[in-house]
């Protein structure tokens, strides 16, 4: 596992590569339904998944929205952003919501290669801390890209 | 690490100290040099102003969107930077350049006094005076404080936030916020040309940069349907002034100093067209990894009628044409360039129907969106001279893979292999052509393609790739866009 955010620091160049890999999975949808092989754009990506020992590739992205009250004080932007990520999954009494986004990638030369599973926003319950929720969902967000990933084609050209 | 081809900035793996910026320490600065009147008048507004450009910038510094030390671009945009830059507000720190991996003709300057300069405007521009002339205008944007102006005005209720549609054109409210954009460009730009001025920049700078402005414009109105749409476009929602009035406005200034003897190069002419050159290239990789292939191939054809010699601009044709089809097929048999555009003003009025003549049937000049003197000088004029050498995509791809050929193009080879995916025979011939050359960088991977055994030599494994969990609190007309800090988030990203 690789969390992007924090492998900048020291592995830039490969979070470079990995962030092109992600650009064309989220965009292949507009890609008139083609079957894709990352090793076919672009051998430098065929290169880095040998390097890291893989053949299969997931990405996974999450947004998460707290919607408080109109504030017209310097301090609640103040407060607002000095928050850690450990205070703000902690209970609130505000609307939370979490969207969440998976993307799973196969070098193969059969069957589906590339999915996207997406959840439209889900709700956070307000008065409790919600990481264990975000972590059922992202868990559920996983499965059910595998699952997808595993289903046999209906015809040979079909990826969606 | 992995071996790049025609790329001049290899990505370290390791982030400049220069380039990690705090987010904290420079939201710090920023409400520290924030000015107090503003801050006791419009407390929330500045704070959400200082936050905002510190979460930018520690962003795009960070991220990779920006070249972290590509040290000769960097002097030299620095160098101009200080040359321009008025004695009231010489910056402290020598170091604000950034050069952005982006292929778009813009540049920025945060309130905390970085400067963001786009590869693609270094590629485009004619000399060093117009690239002195875009870096005079944003300093005077940040010496001015517009955006901030902007955000206040907006809190004043001036003009409504998101006053784009088409019920706010009608209602007059976009005009309130174009008229209030437009004056703050006007400013910048006086301001501009007199620094240029004070420099020893030549004035003519600014009018060339000008001019590239209003060719992209029209490139690009060539690609809407409607007049109408060119209209709501460029005039109703405009931000900028008109290109004719700015030039109208820069011929005013030169003629109130006919005495000014500028200097088209102040730092070195020789520097800036060696560095130019990297950044054509490095434009077009910009272009490439971020999927832009058909503008990739518009703008390496475009490099290339004015270098034809350099086979990285061949590269880049053949690769962006290539991927492009592989991901729509019919790609292949569309043709080249004109994709995408209308017929454009015409003896008979404007015609919007799509242009489907070949690109060399006639000699457009909106399409090239050259200057005169680039286009009078051009070396590959000769592509309109006699039988069209191709037309579509794939007659283009065919075209070049045999120029390529002729420069013994390395990489062109395996680019020239991979494309073919119907016939095993001939796509062997070309690898082991390839293999047969001492520089091929994807020597494994051409060896794995040829013996079949691409999908075998990956392990069965995965990996997981976590991006940025991006959290935003909205408070109102405020969203607030929390910076991660290794520190105090790793806890909570280890429990994930």
């Amino acid at each position: 596992m690789l969390f992007l955010p924090l492998a900048k620091d020291t592995l830039l160049a490969d979070y470079q590569k990995f962030l092109e890999m992600y650009r064309i999975l989220s965009a292949y949808l507009s890609f008139d339904g083609k079957r894709v092989q990352l090793s076919e754009v672009d051998p430098v990506y065929w290169e880095m998944m040998k390097r890291y020992g893989v053949s299969e590739i997931e990405v996974v992205q999450c947004i998460y929205a707290e919607y408080r009250k109109k504030e017209n004080s310097a301090s609640a932007v103040e407060e607002a952003q000095s928050l850690s990520y450990g205070e703000v999954f902690g209970p609130a009494p505000n609307t939370r919501m979490l969207e969440t986004y998976v993307y799973g990638y196969r070098e193969c030369s059969v069957g589906r290669s590339v999915v996207i599973y997406y959840t439209k926003e889900q709700k956070l319950k307000s008065r409790e801390h919600c990481i264990d929720k975000i972590e059922t969902y992202l868990g559920q967000a996983l499965v059910q890209k595998e699952a997808l990933l595993n289903k046999p084609l209906l015809k040979e050209n079909e990826v969606r | 690490m992995f071996a790049q081809a025609y790329c001049p900035f290899d990505f370290p793996q390791e982030l400049p100290e220069s380039y990690q910026q705090d987010y904290s320490q420079l939201y710090q600065r920023l409400q520290t040099e924030s000015p107090a009147d503003l801050k006791k008048k419009y407390p929330r507004v500045v704070t959400y102003y200082s936050h905002y450009n510190a979460y930018f910038v520690s962003q795009n510094l960070g991220n990779g969107s920006t070249y972290p030390g590509w040290k000769a671009m960097e002097e030299y945009v620095n160098a101009i930077v200080a040359k321009v830059s008025p004695e009231v507000i010489k910056l402290e720190r020598p170091d604000t350049a950034h050069i952005r991996r982006d292929a778009n003709i813009n540049a920025s300057m945060m309130a905390s006094g970085d400067f963001f300069i786009n590869i693609g405007l270094i590629a485009r521009v004619e000399n060093e005076a117009a690239l002195a002339s875009v870096i005079a205008h944003e300093i005077a944007h940040y010496y001015k404080q517009h955006v901030l102006s902007h955000w206040i005005a907006r809190e004043e209720n001036f003009y409504h936030e998101n006053s784009y549609g088409l019920f706010d054109f009608m209602e007059g409210r976009a005009k309130d916020r174009s008229a209030f954009s437009i004056n703050k460009e006007v400013e910048a730009d006086s301001l501009a040309l007199v620094w240029m001025k004070d420099a020893g920049y030549d004035i003519k700078g600014a009018i060339s940069l000008q001019r590239l402005l209003m060719r992209e414009q029209k490139r690009r109105n060539r690609r809407y349907r409607s007049p109408l749409m060119i209209y709501y476009r460029n005039k109703a929602h405009r931000t900028h002034p008109l290109g004719n009035d700015r030039l109208k406005a820069i011929s005013r200034f030169m003629e109130r100093y006919p005495e000014h003897q500028g200097q088209a190069f102040i730092q070195s002419e020789t520097t800036f067209l060696e560095l130019q050159k990297q950044a054509r290239v490095a434009a077009l990789e910009a272009q490439m990894t971020n999927i832009s292939y058909h503008e990739c191939t518009e703008a390496a054809f475009r490099f290339h009628l004015l270098d034809p010699d350099n086979e990285a601009y061949v590269y880049y044709l053949m690769e962006s044409i290539r991927r492009l089809a592989y991901f729509k097929p019919k790609w292949w048999k569309v043709n080249f360039f004109t994709s995408g555009y209308n017929r454009g003003k015409t003896a008979g009025g404007f015609e919007n129907q799509p242009l489907e003549d070949s690109f060399f049937a006639r000699f457009d000049p909106e399409l090239l969106a050259l200057s005169v003197s680039e286009m009078r000088q051009m070396p590959g004029r000769f592509y309109w001279e006699g039988d069209p050498f191709f037309k579509t995509n794939e007659e283009a791809f065919i075209f070049f893979s045999r120029v390529a050929e002729k420069m013994n193009c390395t990489e062109c080879m395996l680019s020239n292999a991979i494309s073919i995916d119907k016939d095993p025979a001939l796509r062997k011939k070309y690898l082991k052509q390839y293999l047969g050359q001492p520089k091929a960088l994807h020597r494994e991977y051409a060896q794995a393609l040829l013996k079949g055994t691409l999908y075998k030599a990956l392990p069965v494994n995965k990996l997981l790739l976590i991006d940025d969990f991006e959290v935003v609190i909205n408070q109102g007309q405020d969203d607030i866009h929390l910076a991660i800090d290794n520190s105090k988030d790793a806890e909570s990203m280890d429990t994930l």
